[in-house]
């Protein structure tokens, strides 16, 4: 009876042991057989065909390409924004899209890779030709200037008094501060030597340090200056107002969505102001591609020239 | 099964059981936690590479994402990946397995597998190296103002926590092994001692039953000890009783006055000794002793003289014989004397003549010398004799004894069984 008992006590423990080691073997196993097939994807899973963008009737989502003027990462905290409001508003999918220089933007304005973009009116006029933006809207009150600043004390009283001086400019294809000053330096028939600097505040710094005679800007940039440094400075002189950055759209886009959209531009100022400031826009009217005529007036070929885009 | 057997076995399986679970508990933790925490380390190594390339990726400069994935996540010319790894530390990052940018489709644009093959000339398509093992992957989406520019996906190898596990894994075993042993090595030794204890008791048991009596060694205080101090106890007290019962035995089986058997005795006493001297073939003598000369010793000088003189012949019978021949007190002044194990006729003969010798030596009381007795025996010896009964052994014994009286007493008459008559039967022997 006693003998029995106690078997059954060892028999009892033996199989609860077993039941032990053979649950902790297979949770081990579950364990090991979880971790050996990732969930998600193998890394030789081939590219993820993701859908296409949701949310639209339309069976394509259309581009708009923003001239890169700032960093990428500015550029899309000042568009992404106002672009989702337009969609809302125009029920045209848009996506936001830029390029990391102005180069390799004017290369896709060129291809047409952009379905709407806004460019400067250089840009405008050029791509306009081919393969054939055409504009769609432009800032309504902005005119675009560029000017010359030289130091108070300068005896510089006109742009003659610059001949054979060593002018600073920002980028070839700045087109306010780099392009329309040497273009109407040129047109006037005033000699000079160029140098390029990274941005607008190095053209102020420079000539405010006496390092050039003179150098080209905007108002904006240059009143967003140090007044420091402001202070030191004098406007020389001032290009005329021309018309300013278009907006424009590629002729792959349907009719119908490039109206939409441009009916959608007009409602900004109303429906969403802070969006059209964020994005350094005043309000905006419709536009013709003959808006652009006193860029033309210019001559494309010299203005080709002075922003160092290849020919065509 | 023996106790010890089943105590071995049980702690054995208890610790292994026990130890099993306490290792899969612990590596099991282990495992996950490390997992977490390299998830943890995947995700945010995905965030930084995230923030790195973001310019690059919104711009789409696919130059500068390759250069970027290039060198890992150590594209020094970018400030925000510089400022994002130069951040206390988060400098010592798993190494990135893989790092794979994706466009808002999840279509690839770079993957640093494809870019390494490309740099070796490789043209077979990367594979993740099969020592790799498990690989923990995190991705993060590239993201501004609510639209997604595209994604991060980072693959990290767990080998490393593998062979962290690996080495725990030997270690916890090891530790475990070595627990094992030694509480293996102490339940033999507890066995052992516990079974040791436990087997003298038993033995002690058995001995006591057989009818020794052996102290055990009772020493400490613990449950063993106390259980052989009152094991001790306990036969010592059986052993008193039992010693007190056989001398109350002794008692009621002994003549009173001389401490000699009784007649009771006599009969079964005397068979067995018979069978005893059949089955050694020896011979066997029964002598039947009458004391000559004690009647006037207790008529003239009293009862108590003569019964000091009973105990003083009983005493010298005593030292006369071995300790297995019997002596009883017939009754008055008779004696029986059974003397087992002999040779010869003559042996028995020669034995009895120098009790005679000793019975007739004075006998001393209370400074006096007593009237010497004597005694007549007679002697019948078994199986010489052709009696086979011990009544018929006792009575020949008698007749041969009153033959020798009346030859006038102080001698040894030998019964003879061809010769039935009173005189006739018996023959004299010769004083010695």
């Amino acid at each position: 009876m006693n003998l029995t008992r106690t078997d059954t006590f060892f028999r009892l423990l033996l199989g609860l042991g077993l039941l032990l080691i053979s649950l902790s073997l297979r949770a081990a196993d579950v364990d090991t057989s979880s971790q050996a097939s990732p969930p998600t994807v193998s890394p030789e899973h081939p590219l993820d065909p993701a859908p296409r963008a949701t949310g639209t009737t339309l069976d394509r989502v259309y581009s708009f390409g923003v001239v890169p003027q700032q960093a990428a990462t500015r550029l899309a905290q000042m568009w992404v924004p106002l672009l989702q409001r337009l969609q809302v508003l125009s029920g045209v999918p848009l996506q936001f899209a830029t390029a990391k220089d102005i180069p390799t933007f004017e290369q896709g304005l060129a291809a047409g890779r952009y379905d709407f973009a806004y460019m400067n009116p250089f840009h405008f006029v050029v791509f306009n030709a081919a393969p054939g933006y055409r504009a769609l809207a432009r800032d309504r009150d902005q005119r675009l200037k560029g000017i010359m600043v030289v130091v108070k004390e300068a005896p510089y009283t006109a742009l003659e008094d610059l001949a054979n001086q060593e002018l600073v400019f920002p980028a070839p294809g700045a087109f306010a501060a780099s392009i329309l000053t040497r273009a109407e330096l040129e047109r006037r028939g005033i000699p000079f030597q160029t140098r390029f600097v990274a941005s607008h505040d190095s053209v102020y710094l420079n000539v405010a340090g006496g390092h050039f005679a003179a150098g080209g800007g905007i108002r904006r940039t240059l009143e967003a200056l140090n007044p420091e440094v402001r202070g030191q400075l004098r406007v020389l002189w001032e290009t005329p107002g021309f018309t300013p950055h278009a907006i424009a759209v590629s002729p792959g886009v349907a009719e119908q969505d490039a109206r939409a959209v441009g009916q959608a531009l007009l409602t900004l100022a109303d429906e969403a102001p802070e969006l059209l400031a964020n994005a350094a826009l005043g309000p905006l009217t419709l536009a013709k591609d003959s808006d652009w005529d006193d860029i033309r007036a210019l001559d494309v070929d010299r203005l080709r020239r002075l922003s160092e885009m290849p020919a065509p | 099964m023996s106790i010890r057997f089943k105590t071995i076995l049980g702690i054995a399986l208890i610790e292994v059981v026990f130890l099993s679970l306490l290792l899969w508990v612990s590596l099991d933790y282990l495992r996950s936690t490390n997992e977490e925490q390299l998830r943890g380390r995947a995700h945010t190594t995905a965030h930084l590479i995230a923030i790195a390339i973001k310019n690059a990726l919104i711009a789409q400069d696919l130059a500068t994402l390759e250069a970027l994935a290039r060198e890992g996540v150590s594209h020094r010319n970018d400030r925000d990946t510089r400022l994002a790894l130069e951040q206390p530390g988060i400098s010592h990052f798993e190494k990135v397995n893989r790092l794979l940018i994706l466009d808002p489709r999840g279509g690839v644009l770079i993957d640093s597998a494809r870019l390494e093959s490309a740099n070796n000339q490789d043209p077979a398509p990367s594979a993740p190296s099969p020592d790799a093992g498990t690989l923990i992957q995190a991705q993060v989406s590239v993201e501004e103002s609510g639209q997604i520019f595209g994604h991060v996906r980072v693959i990290l190898s767990a080998a490393r926590i593998q062979d962290l596990i690996r080495s725990a894994e030997y270690q916890l075993f090891l530790i475990a092994a070595v627990e094992l042993l030694l509480s293996t090595i102490f339940s033999v030794l507890l066995g052992n001692w516990l079974v040791r204890g436990l087997k003298r008791l038993q033995e002690g048991v058995e001995r006591f039953v057989e009818g020794q009596w052996v102290e055990l060694p009772c020493v400490g205080d613990d449950e063993l000890a106390r259980l052989t101090c009152s094991f001790n106890q306990m036969v010592f007290d059986l052993a008193t009783q039992r010693q007190r019962a056989e001398k109350l035995q002794r008692i009621a089986e002994s003549d009173h006055l001389t401490g000699l058997l009784n007649r009771k005795e006599l009969l079964p006493e005397l068979k067995r000794m018979m069978a005893e001297a059949d089955r050694n073939q020896n011979l066997l003598a029964v002598a039947y002793l009458d004391l000559d000369g004690f009647k006037p010793i207790n008529d003239e000088l009293g009862h108590a003289v003569g019964d000091h003189v009973l105990k003083e012949v009983a005493q010298r019978l005593r030292q006369a014989f071995r300790q297995h021949d019997l002596i009883f007190r017939a009754g008055g002044d008779e004696f029986v004397l059974c003397i087992g194990d002999l040779g010869t006729i003559e042996t028995s003969l020669l034995l009895l003549e120098r009790v005679l010798d000793n019975l007739r030596a004075p006998i001393l009381h209370e400074g006096a010398l007593l009237p010497p007795v004597g005694a007549s025996l007679g002697l019948v010896v078994y199986p010489l004799c052709d009696l086979d009964s011990p009544e018929g052994l006792i009575a020949s014994a008698d007749q041969a004894m009153y033959a020798a009286k009346r030859a006038g007493g102080n001698r040894v008459q030998l019964y003879e069984p061809g010769r039935p008559g009173a005189d006739a039967g018996l023959a004299g022997t010769p004083e010695l």
